[in-house]
């Protein structure tokens, strides 16, 4: 029953995996390399070996933060793109604490560390979703351009109050070794934080919130239809202004996992690197399911960290993950357009009144 | 002329249109003359909407074929089908209401992209007025448009594009009895001109008043065709359900007890930002009473939407006050109206009433859901909730297989006995029903009637809110009159009459409004 609900996701992802393989093939060919001995340097660089996989599966958590993140909001119908500012807002606020807590024991100030990119990344969407609500501002422009406040805010910090003193690079100081999320000991290298645990934990907080709370039910409710949420005494505005702070929390934690559960302890200001737009796609490559958003957070992953790979091994353009990505989120629309096509020629006495124009806003039921 | 005479305007022969495993329509032949008014009835889902669909091009047939003027024709988008002269007025307008009535007119493909049809548009719509009498009001906001208006602009449009063949769906569902008449009179002028109308009808009265021939629908396949002036109602309702409807149960006599529902010298502005706007309703005194249905009568826009608003709480009213279940009820919210022992089966089911991309059960229980049992602290019982879905579902007699379908997939009959579930199902003591047999069928609508009848039975408190003034009637022991923002008078029901209720409509044309 499981299976044959999920079975056509299945084979998209499988069918776009496969598209954009036979694309990066081509670009291979093109550029003078052989697409085996890509693919096995490309293997041996996400999960040949017990260091690459660890790495492969640690980056893989900032993206499922940030696609359960948007998995939230737009279950309430509030589609806000500011998760990049609010990676930055939770990241930098986890560094300012971070770098004060020195003195607590390793446990309590990863706690506090966590909580503190929590806290930044639900604040900074707390201003898109103040504006929203009291001021009726869209929710996708304004946190659209306060991801270009918080660019430049994370510049200045790292350049100004959070500078480090040992160097003139714009970068802080290193983290208190405390404050460092631990890693699995036996993996060569400590490439593999314990923060994967966060992988299943978050998605199934946010299976049961959607599916097993009130508040969850509010928010489908709000989301699928909020005047009529109105009417039936759920407020739309109150949930989908938690439905925006719980969504920056997401984006804040993996701001915080980027930096203390990453490679360099410190924070520079490009630290984002890109996760904030490419949870968006990763969640939309799971077709908003939680639970299969943790696949594609692996494969999105791995193409970062493959691409990487064959660039240190066979001197390939590092810039290929990047069109690879491009080539999935394009192919995952196109599977969406299609997917509802299909959906529509099937007999349908009467026409959704609410059938979504968006293909971004496809929904799976929890 | 006299050959045209012969041959139909729209001839279907063996139209068969099916959906996977489903057929909407098997083998449907349909003759539709020029000059004659052709009512097309049948229950919801029995193929209508589909059959026309296929007409104005949105479909295509899957076996037979369709000939205008003894020419086959195969449209492949409505485009084309308005090209030949088929045109349809929805029920649910395609305006906007952001334009002006003359701007929504020019809005169509024009074959040379840059031409403004404005003036081209302005032109042809004077025509139409000369001939047909059908007045736009050119430089008017859509949105400022009455629903009759809206509708007139909806023929003029397709007027305007030529359309010979006209198709209204339930074009009486929103029009006052005033409306009614008028749009009536039109059709039967656009036939005599020589268009051929097709009525899309769940009310006979009106199939009598203007129809020249019939076709019945049921499942998919003509039951029945011919002449209006050669069959019964009863004849035409056998036909429709297959069998005899059983009759209403006449109204038991209840004594009216407490009052539910009080409302005091409401007064409510027209635009809810602005208190300063002209008044939408002013100096509102109401009381409906337990075990009695109280009707609102009045052509739409004079208030009603106001009405329910303001007592619901989603509008805020200037002053007055409101008594809800013998307890003071401000700070309204629709949350506190609910607690309150309010419940409301709204006129908009798709926009108010239901979430359509939810599952059927979750949408029976959505108000229940937040309390005890279906839910404790904050945490659902999903199977709880499915159970007591199943329930309502055999007590209501919501036809669907699962009750996890997505309630979208209903049909309209199906939907809207769903909403009367979830508002029974809480045991109100107001219920605030708003046109709820709206675009319903015959049973549908029986069993809808029904309902409310056991709820005042009960001893359940009823406003029940209308432009149609037979059900009005037919059901509210007493009866107000709401017209430009006012209650013009209540009337008894044993005193009422069409002409009295009618004149108290309009009677107050020029009151002043303070």
């Amino acid at each position: 029953m499981l299976m044959r609900q999920h079975l056509p996701r299945v084979l998209v992802t499988v069918g776009v995996i496969v598209i954009a393989a036979l694309i990066a093939s081509l670009i291979l060919l093109a550029s003078g390399v052989a697409p085996v001995d890509a693919l096995s340097a490309f293997w041996e660089g996400t999960f040949g070996n017990g260091t690459n996989a660890g790495t492969t599966l640690t980056q893989a958590v900032p993206l499922l933060l940030v696609a359960l993140g948007w998995i939230v909001a737009t279950r309430a119908g509030r589609l806000h793109v500011g998760y990049p500012g609010q990676v930055i807002a939770g990241g930098a606020t986890a560094t300012a604490i971070g770098l004060n807590c020195g003195g607590l024991p390793g446990a309590l100030a990863v706690l506090v560390t966590a909580l503190a990119g929590i806290a930044g990344g639900a604040l900074w969407a707390g201003l898109t979703a103040w504006l929203w609500a009291s001021r009726g501002v869209l929710e996708i422009i304004s946190s659209l351009l306060l991801n270009l406040v918080a660019i430049q805010v994370a510049a200045w910090l790292v350049r100004g109050p959070l500078q480090g003193t040992a160097s003139q690079e714009p970068q802080t100081a290193n983290f208190p070794p405390s404050t460092i999320w631990p890693s699995v000991p036996a993996i060569p290298g400590q490439t593999l934080s314990f923060d994967v645990v966060l992988l299943p934990i978050c998605a199934v907080i946010v299976v049961l919130l959607l599916s097993r709370t009130v508040f969850g039910f509010g928010l489908r409710a709000s989301g699928g239809n909020g005047e009529a949420a109105r009417w039936l005494g759920i407020d739309p505005k109150r949930g989908g202004v938690v439905a925006i702070l719980i969504s920056g929390g997401f984006a804040g934690l993996a701001g915080a996992a980027l930096l203390f559960a990453g490679t360099a302890p410190w924070m520079s200001d490009g630290f984002e690197a890109g996760v904030g737009f490419n949870g968006i796609a990763v969640a939309l490559l799971a077709g908003n399911s939680p639970v299969f958003a943790i696949l594609t957070a692996v494969v999105f992953s791995a193409l970062n960290v493959g691409g990487t790979a064959l660039q240190a091994t066979l001197d390939v353009p590092s810039s290929l993950a990047e069109v690879l990505q491009g080539a999935v989120i394009v192919l995952v629309l196109l599977a969406a357009v299609l997917a509802r096509r299909r959906r529509e020629q099937a007999p349908a006495p009467q026409p959704a009144a609410a059938a979504k124009s968006l293909a971004l806003v496809g929904t799976e039921e929890v | 002329m006299a050959n045209r005479a012969q041959t139909p305007a729209l001839r279907l022969s063996g139209v068969t249109k099916r959906f996977g495993a489903f057929t909407a329509n098997e083998r449907v032949d349909l003759d539709i003359n020029r000059g004659e008014i052709h009512a097309l009835l049948g229950e919801n889902g029995a193929g209508k909407t589909t059959l026309m669909r296929i007409v104005t091009g949105l479909y295509q047939p899957d076996e037979g074929e369709v000939r205008m003027d003894g020419e086959t024709i195969r449209f492949r988008k409505p485009e084309h089908a308005l090209r030949a002269g088929i045109g349809m007025v929805h029920q649910h307008f395609t305006l906007v209401p952001t334009l002006t009535e003359l701007q929504n007119l020019a809005m169509r493909p024009a074959r040379i992209p840059w031409s403004n049809a404005t003036a081209d548009v302005r032109r042809r719509s004077e025509e139409i007025a000369a001939t047909t009498g059908l007045r736009i009001n050119p430089d008017r906001m859509v949105a400022d448009a009455s629903i009759g208006e809206r509708q007139r602009l909806e023929i003029v449009k397709l007027l305007c594009r030529g359309a010979r063949i006209l198709i209204f769906d339930e074009p009486s569902a929103a029009l006052s009895p005033g409306e009614w008449d008028e749009l009536a009179a039109l059709m039967r002028r656009l036939a005599a001109e020589g268009h051929a109308i097709v009525l899309i009808s769940h009310k006979l009265t009106e199939v009598f008043a203007v129809a020249d021939r019939y076709t019945v629908l049921r499942a998919g396949a003509v039951v029945g065709t011919g002449l209006v002036t050669e069959v019964t109602p009863d004849e035409l309702v056998t036909m429709m359900v297959g069998g005899p409807v059983m009759e209403r149960p006449a109204r038991a006599h209840v004594n009216p007890g407490r009052p539910v529902l009080t409302v005091r010298g409401l007064g409510v502005a027209r635009d809810p930002l602005d208190p300063k706007s002209p008044p939408a309703l002013s100096g509102i005194d109401l009381q409906v009473r337990a075990g009695e249905i109280l009707g609102i009568a009045g052509v739409a826009g004079s208030g009603q939407n106001e009405l329910v608003e303001a007592v619901m709480g989603i509008r805020p009213a200037l002053r007055g006050r409101i008594e809800l279940d013998g307890k003071p009820f401000e700070d309204r919210t629709p949350r506190r109206f609910y607690q309150s022992g309010g419940a409301l089966i709204p006129e908009d089911r798709h926009h108010v009433a239901i979430v359509s991309g939810m599952t059927l059960w979750e949408n029976i229980t959505m108000r229940a859901l937040r309390r005890p049992p279906l839910s404790r602290r904050g945490i659902l019982n999903p199977s709880a909730a499915r159970g007591e879905a199943r329930r309502l579902m055999a007590e209501f007699d919501i036809r669907a297989d699962t009750e996890k379908i997505p309630i979208g997939r209903l049909s309209g009959g199906n939907q809207q006995k769903a909403v009367l579930a979830r508002e029974f199902s809480g045991h109100p003591a107001l219920l605030i029903a708003v046109q709820p047999v709206r675009g319903l069928d015959v049973r549908a609508t029986d069993f809808v009637y029904r309902q409310l009848s056991e709820h005042r039975a009960r001893g359940g408190a009823i406003l029940l809110i209308s432009m149609d003034l037979d059900e009005i009637l037919a059901l509210s022991d007493r009866i107000a009159v709401l017209a430009h923002g006012r209650i013009q008078g209540v009337v008894e029901a044993e005193d009422a009459t069409r002409t009295r209720i009618g004149a108290l409509m309009t009677s107050a044309e020029e009151a002043p409004c303070s």
